[in-house]
């Protein structure tokens, strides 16, 4: 992460280079956006527990594995070679320190990530979702992207949207992006409900037209159910329309003139109606407290861990 | 497969491992996934659900989870340019 350039302009909190989790903190809450972003503050709690870099390890891993199956098939192997390619690959990369991996949490563990991948790929193995392949001849799969923002300029340069794309896939007539998620939710209609509107699931449509040239409609979410002694899996469509996208451009056209003008400003507002949103946000007890002593809440119990959009996946 | 086997293999550095072995262990998982699927059928046969209709030759959220029997036949080729 260190070796990625900045995503600010040099010595200013003016941001050009935007993913979807950035953009994400903007739209909740101004506030957010500064501690998280610029301030690039993480609860200590989370930036270090166990537990979190559990989830963060399982989720890589999946992916891991998901885009090395599609690789494995793409060049020439069947399922069932390729399973155990992915095997193989789970199987060293949980081997840590000359043993298994100790995972802390009930739910993701090396047990699990193996249960999941082979359930997962085991239901899938006669996709109807084609994997798209490149000019190159490649898989589209685990693919990064960074692209200029038509009509808006910082300091006279274009502002750039970065992210990630799981995979391109053909499904019926239609290209769609493909997007892993891993939960411990229930999979049903509101899990999938989430996804539109939303900025992330907007931002890889847009990001997979306007690179890969694929008119994609909209992207397939994959979610992954991890519990106890089983997982399950299901998968639900978020369209978009030209119309749809149009608007995005120029909603984000207005979030990052507020960006700019809230560092002109050197202010950022709290957006008190989203303090309890989406789990609770990190910095409620920050913002609960008088401000003359937010400060001190800030230095004991967060560090500095910051978010880089520009980075590469690890 | 016995328990202790697989909990062998699970320690066993898998640089060591062959390709028999991880077949056992695949065997296993889906051993278990067969027992949990024969669960769930169970549970909806007791809960004694209504079969859903579906339009004939209609793509639904359905059809992504498991291959049509007259999936259509795509063509990639237009993506290659």
């Amino acid at each position: 992460m260190s070796d990625a350039p900045s995503p600010f302009i040099e010595g200013t909190f003016f941001q050009h280079s935007w993913d979807s989790t950035s953009l994400g903190w903007l739209k909740e809450c101004d506030r957010k956006y500064y501690y998280s972003m610029i301030l690039g503050l993480r609860r200590k709690s989370l930036a270090f527990s166990s537990e979190e870099m559990v989830h963060l390890d399982f989720g890589i891993a999946y992916h891991k594995a998901k885009e090395l199956y599609y690789k494995l098939i793409a060049a020439g192997q069947d399922h069932e070679e390729a399973l155990d390619g992915v095997v193989d690959y789970i199987l060293t990369a949980t081997w840590v320190n000359g043993k298994p991996w100790e995972s802390v949490h009930p739910k993701k563990n090396r047990d699990s990530l193996l249960r999941t991948v082979i359930w997962n790929l085991d239901k899938f193995r006669d996709d109807p979702a084609k994997t798209i392949l490149l000019a190159t001849g490649a898989p589209a799969v685990e693919l990064s992207f960074k692209f200029e923002l038509e009509g808006k300029k910082l300091d006279g340069n274009p502002y750039l949207l970065c992210g990630h794309l799981d995979r391109l896939a053909h499904f019926g007539d239609d290209p769609y992006v493909f997007d892993y998620k891993t939960t411990g939710s229930s999979i049903g209609p509101y899990f999938f409900e989430q996804y539109n509107p939303d900025n992330q699931m907007s931002l890889y449509t847009l990001a997979a037209r306007v690179l890969y040239n694929v008119p994609v409609v909209g992207v397939i979410v994959e979610a992954a159910q991890v519990l106890v002694g089983t997982s399950d899996f299901g998968r639900g469509i978020t369209m978009r329309t030209e119309a749809q996208l149009e608007e995005w451009i120029s909603d984000t056209h207005f979030w990052f003139d507020r960006a700019e003008r809230n560092v002109m400003n050197k202010y950022w507002p709290m957006n008190d109606k989203s303090c309890h949103k989406y789990g609770g946000c990190p910095f409620r007890e920050v913002c609960s407290k008088d401000p003359s002593v937010r400060q001190h809440f800030l230095d004991t119990n967060y560090v500095v861990s910051p978010w880089n959009p520009l980075a590469n996946r690890e | 497969m016995k328990m202790s086997d697989i909990s062998t293999l699970f320690s066993t550095d898998p640089l060591s491992l062959t390709r028999v072995d991880r077949a056992l262990i695949i065997a296993e998982y889906r051993e278990k996934r067969e027992r949990y699927m024969l669960g769930v059928k169970t549970a909806k046969v007791i809960a004694k659900k209504a079969p859903k209709v579906k339009k004939a030759g209609e793509l639904s959220l359905e059809d992504l989870d498991e291959a049509p029997a007259n999936a259509t036949t795509l063509n990639l080729s237009d993506l290659d340019e």
